[in-house]
């Protein structure tokens, strides 16, 4: 038997209204504090019990924002959240701790509009190179150039950490800059390098570099808007090499290309995209894996009455560099649509999935398919709940 | 000008953004780019109430609601790095009764907003992030019930439409 209780018994959240002051110049101040008190008690066996830690858990959450206009053009925003958590499931450590923090400083009315920012920066810059919330600093500089073009560099430096406590000032420091190119008649462009130091006890090498030049480009033709992109993607890391005992330097390749249309006026969608990445290409700050390569492609339609069709097939490689690659084929299908049955609305919503995955050497024969080589495994779900509130967007 | 016609909710954990691969950029504003439909729009843009940090809060029960009801992909960014195997492995691996847990939300914070006029009214997109513990729970028919911890970063897209 399992018994949980969860109770709140204290909730208490202080906004502080917003200040301003003078017309020219503005300060505006918000922010809220949040004292929660928790009890959690199970009966039965403790074991089958959802909540492990019982009695009484509290945790305080104050987050402050406070933005300074000197005029439309200078800036400057401060932002500060900090908790005192004595919860277990709040977060993972008790304690006092900053988990994020930054001052930006933004100016438009000078020679080389500038954006100065130091705290948490978000780094996201693309997937093959890095994307993660940074403790540090970054300057970005937008030159001002004649016609359409326009143009962003930042250079930034940083700790990945989910909060101030928990920074190694060893691990895991990432360093860069990233120039964007928008506007131009060829489409837009991104150039990115990265550097990673680390003593490499939270990441497998202790320095990377990590380069890439990226391209899209929007077309209109006919009823369909078109979107190209593609990223090409250098590493160079060094590897730990049992055979030596010691750290070798090796490069890895990465590439992406990929379309996107949608037909104008309409919720109709569709894509595909090619992406490889070589054994060697671990980008540490970045989300891709290595020794693989994928094809994606999909179809979606939304009607106006709330009807969505969404249609994806994905074929994998992985092992790529192997002797024995593993290829896997996925297929996945939805249908869902609106059920004015009842007065607060439904949704039914049909999904299938399909898979299939074999390597050469047919090693998957105990899992087999009518004695071939591979696997298979399929499912089909169906769901109707009450209507969202909220509507949620393939983009 | 204060209603919201609607919000919508993209998931982007490990998108660059909803709409490309790579980063775009955010303008900063200069004179030179400041006429009288930009004063305009700005002193529009102005008179926006502020992001509400309890959608991040609401928006992460939501996610668990439709990771467990094999609804998750409605939520995900067609850049979602391996959207599909994700929602194969939810559909085929994941036990069938198991759902998640939120713990606790923490650490939400917006980290970029644009807003830019739009064919009904102004569109504001806004980019936050939340430290979530995440709890999956199911019943494992040799060892009986079982409870897997996690704390994760999510990347939240918010769009946001004012009349």
């Amino acid at each position: 038997m399992r018994l949980r209780k969860n109770v709140a018994v204290v909730c208490l959240t202080l906004v502080l209204p917003a200040l301003a002051s003078g017309e020219a110049a503005q300060t505006h101040i918000s922010g809220s504090n949040t004292l929660r008190l928790d009890h959690y008690g199970a009966g039965g066996d403790p074991a089958v019990s959802s909540y492990v830690n019982t009695g009484y858990h509290w945790y305080d959450d104050l987050d402050l924002t406070a933005s300074h206009y000197e005029s439309d053009f200078n800036k400057f925003e401060f932002r500060l959240n900090a908790t005192n958590n004595q919860s277990a499931y709040h977060a993972p450590d008790l304690g006092t701790t900053v988990n994020s923090g930054s001052i930006q400083w933004e100016r438009g009315d000078t020679a080389i509009p500038f954006r100065a920012q130091a705290g948490d920066y978000f780094a996201y810059l693309s997937p093959r190179t890095l994307q993660r919330n940074l403790k540090g600093a970054m300057l970005e500089i937008q030159p001002e150039t004649k016609g359409e073009v326009n143009h962003s560099l930042q250079l930034f430096g940083g700790r990945s950490a989910s909060d101030y406590r928990d920074i190694d000032l060893d691990n895991d420091d990432f360093y860069g800059l990233s120039w964007v190119i928008e506007g131009t008649e060829a489409g837009d462009f991104s150039v990115i390098a990265v550097r990673l130091d680390s003593d490499g006890a939270t990441s497998f090498t202790p320095r990377q570099g990590v380069y890439s030049l990226a391209w899209s480009k929007e077309l209109q033709l006919t009823s369909q808007n078109l979107k190209f992109e593609a990223e090409i993607a250098k590493s160079n890391s060094d590897i730990w090499n049992d055979t030596d005992g010691q750290y070798n330097p090796e490069a890895g390749f990465g590439y992406f290309t990929g379309i996107t249309g949608q037909l104008n006026e309409t919720q109709f969608s569709y894509g595909l995209t090619h992406e490889r990445y070589s054994e060697h290409f671990r980008p540490a700050g970045g989300s891709v894996s290595s020794n693989q390569a994928q094809q994606n492609t999909f179809v979606n339609w939304g009607r106006d009455s709330g009807e969505q069709y969404d249609l994806r097939f994905n074929r994998m490689v992985s092992e790529l560099e192997s002797s024995n690659p593993t290829t896997t084929l996925l297929w996945q299908g939805s249908y869902s649509q609106p059920l004015e049955v009842v007065a607060t609305g439904a949704n039914l919503s049909l999904n299938f999935t399909h898979q299939t995955y074999g390597d050469q050497d047919q090693t998957y024969d105990e899992r087999s398919i009518d004695g071939e080589r591979g696997a298979e495994s399929a499912a089909i779900r169906s769901v109707v709940r009450p209507r969202r509130a909220w509507q949620a967007q393939n983009k | 000008m204060n209603k919201i016609l609607w919000l919508s909710l993209l998931l982007i954990v490990s998108a660059a953004s909803s709409a490309g691969q790579f980063r775009q950029i955010l303008p900063i504003v200069t004179p030179e780019q400041m006429g009288d439909e930009e004063r305009f729009n700005l002193l529009r843009y102005s008179l926006l109430p502020i992001f509400d940090r309890n959608n991040i809060t609401e928006a992460v029960h939501q996610i668990a609601v439709a990771w467990g009801t094999g609804e998750l992909g409605d939520w995900l960014s067609n850049n979602f790095l391996n959207r599909q195997r994700l929602l194969s492995t939810l559909t085929l691996d994941v036990p069938r009764d198991a759902r998640i847990r939120i713990l606790g939300i923490r650490g939400q914070r917006v980290t970029s907003q644009q807003v830019k006029p739009s064919d009904k009214g102004i569109l504001r997109t806004t980019v936050a992030i939340a430290l979530v513990q995440t709890q999956i729970e199911f019943t494992d028919p040799s060892q009986g019930f079982q409870r897997l911890t996690a704390d994760v970063e999510l990347a939240l897209q918010f769009e946001e439409r004012f009349e």
